[in-house]
């Protein structure tokens, strides 16, 4: 077994787990599932890659831009295809239906401005996608770089939910009505997960753009990877998200290493099958106690 | 004379049917617009299916194309490489995409909906590749060509009469669904999909609903891809991709998820969009995701429902038909079940809910559980009912151990319950609701039913009449014909009482049945239950209204904390100190001294 | 496939669009300029099937390209046989189950010859639909059964087929390079399974070799250099690659680039591309190789042909072709009008079963590709004279042109 096999299926679970806190993030106050994440990420590489070819603006410069468009983007979303339902009754899943709707739209927006190229993007200085000799693996220094940069951005957002405003989410997604009712209000932190979730999508495709190129087809594979992270390892637990995109990870890779096409395929969604049968709340959730 | 509101959707159906079945006629036999038609059919027959398991089951599935691709690739194979006859082969096709069916639906055992949904979906990706790569079975990329057209009695069939056969299953399929919906089948789905809890109430086992609503889904589904193949004669992977699975559900949920005519409204509208879009056609994905937007915020119901609702605004109500008054039926004697609980408790996370409860109700007698919030009551009724498994203790009813047992089977032994929050299905009238309740009871197979068969017919008639019977038992009866969503909350609680009794009920167990009730719902309710308890039928009731208690009740269990602080007569356990004190407090018990 | 723009190009589909709308407008023109031809003479409608939604939607314009010019200079000498010709467009979506549905509605128009559809299982479907309607039809389809006569007696396959591809690779790692080892290296796809196909029998039947390795790798992957070290594990000198896109190309070359390994690779043309060099440095494909026609290409006696070199000049005025020459370029489309041109001319009929004759019939008709000819069995009109293999690198050379290239050594 390569440990080079290994150490590229942690790079792609780190970018898995990415966009599986992005869907937790969005998820914890509105229990909903946003079927648009995949052209959020892709958003977000796109964007980014144009502006750093069309004004060669400096990398953090244009990262804290595209962030800010895509958030605006999700935020959007969330006042045209998500509220309405939400507000007409709590546990409404047309959601599912105005999220897809979303996804149509977005991609097929996409295809006007740009063409199915992809863009070369490049990563920051000092870090490049020349791969280092490591031993027995071959990583670039970028790669490591996101492993490493994964890890911290999940700390980072585990903290956030422990802070008073993390809390109220929480708060709000155990019972909205409660929560209004004390004070908390839900519309205002819907909105702002959303706007936070999409810009971390954005984060996440900014991320995998130089492993992955911007292009306009990045979005449905890591849909559903993401949200089969999000799943494994409990929607709304974000550690779970990371240690469920490594388990993605690797199973791809193995698998690729190993297999047809098809039957990885088959293997990553065994594998996926098979926890949630198990455990259906995933690996790291408690069951539903209360029912009636 | 029929009222204007329902003469006019049947005027337009009658309309559609004549237009399907004279369109050949005026189109030449190897026309595009024949062709289109034929098509359209095709995707009706799948779109049927799949609004039975996604509107109402409940059962999002994104991943629908493969049960198609089935039907699609059995024909295809077996008619060009061994050459069975067009007939044989779809009737494999139509088995073995139920089989997959039967596959599909275990996931939806365990999984929420939309876990499911996702885990279709990832299938559907799966399946994609998955034909590919059985290339052995099914050419692989290439796929199978020359698929040749049916044949019977020796006389291949050209278009015209391929597009005949098309409607005729097409109607075939609508017709059986139809019949299916509006019957108990149909009434669990909608259980199932809405209140999983009256569902099992009823004794009605939420796997076995589900694999129902899988397997007829997937053989119209594996029908319509034996049509596919016979009419586009070369299969190939690419036609069965995720995409046209999800594609395939939005454009039911476009014509009204749900609804009996969405699916043929959205295939309509699928169809014929591009036709009136030449010159936007590249626009086209990007339409459909406006109008699924607007559709679904301002129509949920799809553009059948948006339909519906306007011409309600525009035609006057029909004025409700009278209740057919039938005399006050005798209703016979019930056998009361006894119900004895001992040792009893429960743990949830770390909160004890029961530590070692002892209960007892004998046959035909009428005891109650009181007790301040929290104290376990509820918890008690659900473990008695099997909603929860106990962590110890032993629960008999009728004298027969009943722990381990399902909801659903201790249901089936004639236990019958009502909600803290009434468990009625909001979409069906009063009266559905309560036949409902005689879900174990119904005898007519579901062939009988999709056929519609006499005996099927006599059964519902029969069960009709016997709910309206409970209804004015209860005394709802003026309200049979309404949506239950639109009854008020105090007679939705005696809609769910009469639903039990439907079911042959011999105990019933009633979760605060007094809640949220008027001073005169509730006086209706106690003679309720005192004509309940005359029948013969055991009753426990859980209750905060003491009043109500002490007039019915012949035994009172007191829990606090899990525990059974006193038992026996209303009279004396309402006197008893540890009662008092837990109720209203320390204080209050030295404000009221003398008792 | 463009080059990363300095300027994004924004709304290149609705360039696209407009540069294709302005070439049809000069088509349907001339039509209009020239009263005494219109009033006299019907419009030839030629059937033009193409997706303008979906995926593929923007991939395969440039692909039409060709045929546009082709029919604009047509129309503009006089049309053929004094007829203009007209184009019945009609969107297949890449879809192969909309393309039977395509064929009747065409038909309904009595219209008896078709430019397209682009894509494998696209033309697969669509030629089982108009052998039986008796259509004339070319396709963008490699697939070596598309040029069976017997099979398809109505298709006319004007590019090279897998077939082909394969023998010129093979021929020229195992017999030029002297390379025993090889390695396949093929995307999932319905393409790359005929290419692959073809490329074991060429190798077993002329040289008795089966390949070492044999990798098949999603479109979709994240990383392919798995692959890649699966083949040098193998122990391949040399890879024949079937890959049709840049993104997998690009990940395929960088990590050769990251094992210090850089076999010679020949392959598809679409490894022609110039996005790709802006993906990947010049060292990795300094030793890559692609199927391409001979008249495209110069070496270091020959040049290409006039006509081509015309043809090169013509797309530059185009700025929408730029980055796309060699797709457009490499269409069957432009030859196939001008040979329907010649065979209607020959036979002086319309009528599809006189083109047909009039096409079988065709001996070395000097096409952009090279000469064509057909029997009425063989209906792979381009000849495997005329395929060679071109550098990669060499796009990048003064000379490219856009569409131009230059000869592997020895071709």
């Amino acid at each position: 077994m390569d440990f080079d096999v290994v150490a590229h299926g942690i790079v792609a679970g780190s970018l898995y787990a990415l966009v599986a806190v992005s869907f937790n993030i969005l998820y914890r106050p509105t229990n909903v599932f946003n079927f648009a994440q995949g052209e959020l990420v892709m958003l977000g590489a796109m964007i980014f890659a144009s502006i750093t070819s069309l004004a060669g603006m400096p990398w953090f410069v244009a990262f804290a831009a595209t962030l800010i468009a895509v958030g605006l983007i999700g935020l959007v979303e969330e006042r045209v295809a998500v509220a309405p339902i939400l507000a007409r009754s709590q546990t409404g899943t047309g959601w599912v239906i105005t999220t897809l709707a979303v996804s149509l739209i977005i991609s097929n927006l996409v295809g006007r401005v740009w063409g199915p190229d992809p863009i070369l993007v490049k990563p920051p200085q000092p870090l490049s996608m020349e791969t280092l000799d490591l031993g027995p693996s071959h990583l670039s220094s970028y790669e490591i770089a996101l492993v490493l940069v994964t890890i911290v951005l999940v700390a980072i957002v585990e903290s956030a939910y422990r802070t008073l405003k993390g809390k109220a989410v929480m708060a709000v997604a155990e019972d909205r009505e409660a929560a209004l009712l004390r004070g908390i209000d839900p519309g205002s932190l819907g909105r702002w997960s959303f706007f936070l979730g999409a810009a971390f999508a954005a984060m996440t495709g900014i991320l995998a753009a130089p492993i992955l190129y911007a292009s306009t087809a990045l979005g449905p594979d890591l849909l559903l990877k993401g949200f089969a992270a999000a799943a494994v390892g409990s929607i709304g637990n974000n550690r779970g998200a990371l240690i469920a995109g490594y388990i993605i990870g690797i199973t791809e890779a193995v698998g690729a290493s190993l297999l047809s096409p098809g039957y990885q395929e088959a293997v990553i969604f065994i594998v996926v099958l098979t926890v949630l049968l198990v455990r259906p709340q995933g690996l790291f959730g408690s069951p539903n106690a209360r029912t009636v | 004379m029929m009222p204007l509101r329902a003469a006019a959707p049947l005027a337009l159906q009658a309309a559609a049917l004549a237009v399907a079945l004279a369109l050949p006629a005026f189109v030449g036999a190897n026309s595009y617009a024949l062709f289109v038609a034929t098509q359209l059919g095709i995707y009706t027959i799948a779109a049927i299916g799949l609004n039975l398991l996604s509107g109402y089951a409940g059962q999002v599935s994104l991943g629908h194309a493969a049960f198609v691709a089935i039907g699609a690739y059995s024909v295809a194979l077996l008619t060009v490489d061994h050459h069975w006859s067009f007939w044989a082969a779809a009737a494999v096709g139509m088995g073995l995409a139920a089989g997959l069916g039967v596959l599909a639906a275990l996931p939806a055992f365990r999984l929420n909906t939309w876990y499911f949904a996702f885990i279709t979906l990832a299938f559907a990706l799966v399946f994609e590749k998955m034909i590919v790569e059985w290339r052995w079975l099914t050419k692989g990329f290439a796929g199978v060509v020359g698929v040749p057209p049916p044949s019977a009695f020796g006389y291949e069939f050209g278009p015209r009469p391929l597009y005949y056969t098309v409607v005729l299953v097409t109607i075939v399929a609508f017709v059986i669904v139809r019949n299916i919906i509006d019957s108990r089948f149909g009434r669990i789905f909608v259980a199932v999909r809405d209140v999983e809890p009256a569902a099992l109430a009823v004794g009605a086992s939420p796997q076995r609903t589900k694999l129902v609503a899988f397997v007829i889904s997937a053989a119209l589904a594996g029908i319509a891809g034996a049509f596919f193949a016979v009419q586009k004669t070369v299969v190939t992977p690419d036609d069965f991709t995720a995409d046209f699975s999800i594609f395939f559900l939005l454009t039911i949920v476009l014509g009204g998820l749900g609804t009996l005519w969405g699916p043929i409204i959205g295939a309509l509208v699928f169809f014929l969009i591009p036709e009136l879009l030449t010159g936007m056609e590249s626009w086209r994905m990007f339409i459909y995701g406006v109008i699924l937007l607007g559709l679904m915020l301002f129509a949920p119901h799809g553009l059948y429902g948006a339909l519906r609702q306007a011409w309600r605004r525009l035609t006057p109500p029909t004025p409700r038909a009278p209740a057919e008054v039938a005399q006050r039926t005798e209703h016979p004697p019930i056998a009361g079940l006894s119900l004895e609980i001992s040792g009893l408790s429960k743990r949830f996370g770390g909160v004890l809910a029961l530590d070692g409860v002892e209960f007892s109700a004998p046959a035909g007698s009428c005891c109650a559980i009181v007790g301040p919030n929290g104290s376990g009551k509820t918890t008690l009724l659900n473990l008695a009912s099997g909603y929860y498994k106990p962590d110890a203790g032993s629960v008999k009813i009728g004298g027969i151990e009943t722990l381990g047992s399902s909801a659903q089977k201790i249901a089936a032994r004639g236990v019958g319950r009502t909600f803290q929050t009434p468990r009625l299905i909001a979409g069906l009238t009063a009266l559905d609701n309560v036949v409902l309740g005689a879900f174990m009871r119904e005898r007519a197979s579901l062939l009988s039913i999709a056929l519609r068969l006499p005996y099927a017919r006599q059964e519902a008639r029969r069960l009709r009449e016997e709910a309206l019977g409970f209804l004015h038992f209860v005394g709802v009866a003026d309200r049979a014909e309404t949506e239950a969503g639109e009854t008020p909350h105090g007679q939705q609680r005696l809609i769910e009482i009469a639903r039990a009794m439907m079911g042959g009920t011999r105990l019933i167990l009633l979760d605060e049945p007094a809640a949220g009730l008027s001073m005169v719902e509730l006086e209706r309710l106690e003679l309720l239950i005192r004509r309940i308890c005359n029948l013969g039928a055991t009753i426990v009731i859980v209750e905060h209204h003491l009043d109500l208690v002490a007039n019915i009740a012949s035994y009172v269990v007191v829990l606090d904390h899990g525990t059974a602080l006193a038992a026996g007569k209303p009279a004396s356990v309402f006197n008893d100190a540890r009662v008092m004190r837990a109720y209203m407090g320390e204080r209050a018990l030295q404000a009221a001294a003398p008792a | 496939m463009r080059p990363t723009p300095a300027v994004p190009l924004l709304c290149s589909d609705v360039i696209n669009r407009r540069a294709l709308l302005r070439l049809a407008a000069q088509a349907g023109a001339f039509a209009a300029a020239s009263p005494g031809f219109a009033q006299q003479q019907q419009p030839f409608k030629i059937g033009w099937i193409r997706p303008t939604t979906g995926r593929l939607a923007s991939s395969f314009a440039p692909l039409y390209f060709g045929g546009l010019i082709a029919v604009n200079e047509i129309n503009a000498a006089g049309g053929i046989l004094g007829r203009q010709i007209a184009r019945a467009e009609e969107d297949d979506e890449a879809s192969p189950a909309k393309e039977p549905g395509i064929v009747r509605k065409l038909r309904e128009q009595d219209i008896g010859c078709f430019v397209g559809p682009t894509g494998s299982s696209q033309s697969l479907a669509s030629i089982a639909a108009t052998t039986s309607s008796k259509v004339i039809q070319s396709t963008y389809a490699a697939a070596a059964e598309a040029g069976d006569g017997h099979k398809y007696p109505y298709h006319y396959q004007i590019m090279f087929n897998t077939d082909q591809q394969a023998d010129v690779c093979v021929d020229y790692m195992v017999k030029m390079l002297g390379l025993k080892k090889i390695g396949i290296l093929q995307e999932n796809t319905a393409f790359g399974e005929q290419a692959t196909a073809a490329t074991k029998a060429v190798l077993q039947s002329r040289f008795g070799l089966t390949p070492v390795s044999e990798q098949v790798y999603p479109i979709a992957a994240p990383d392919l250099s798995v692959y890649v070290a699966n083949l040098q594990k193998a122990g391949a000198d040399g890879v024949i690659g079937w890959i049709a896109n840049v993104p997998n190309a690009a990940m395929i070359f960088n990590a050769m680039k990251t094992l210090k390994w850089f076999p010679p690779v020949a392959g598809h043309s679409g490894l022609m591309l110039p996005a790709l060099f802006d993906l990947v440095p010049a060292e990795a494909v300094k030793n890559v190789f692609a199927t391409y026609y001979r008249n495209f290409t110069w070496s270091d006696t020959e040049q290409p042909g006039t006509r081509q070199v015309e043809f090169a000049r013509k797309l530059t005025q185009y700025p929408e072709a730029r980055g796309f020459e060699v797709n457009v370029a490499a269409a069957p489309y432009y030859d196939f009008l001008y040979c329907m041109k010649a065979a209607i001319e020959a036979e002086k009929s319309f009528e599809p079963e006189a083109i047909k004759r009039g096409l079988d019939n065709l001996k070395n008709y000097k096409g952009l590709l090279g000469d064509i000819s057909f029997t009425p069995d063989r209906h792979s009109g381009v000849g495997v004279k005329d395929v060679v293999l071109v550098s990669v690198a060499s796009g990048q050379d003064a000379r490219a042109m856009g569409c131009m290239r230059a000869r592997a050594p020895g071709q």
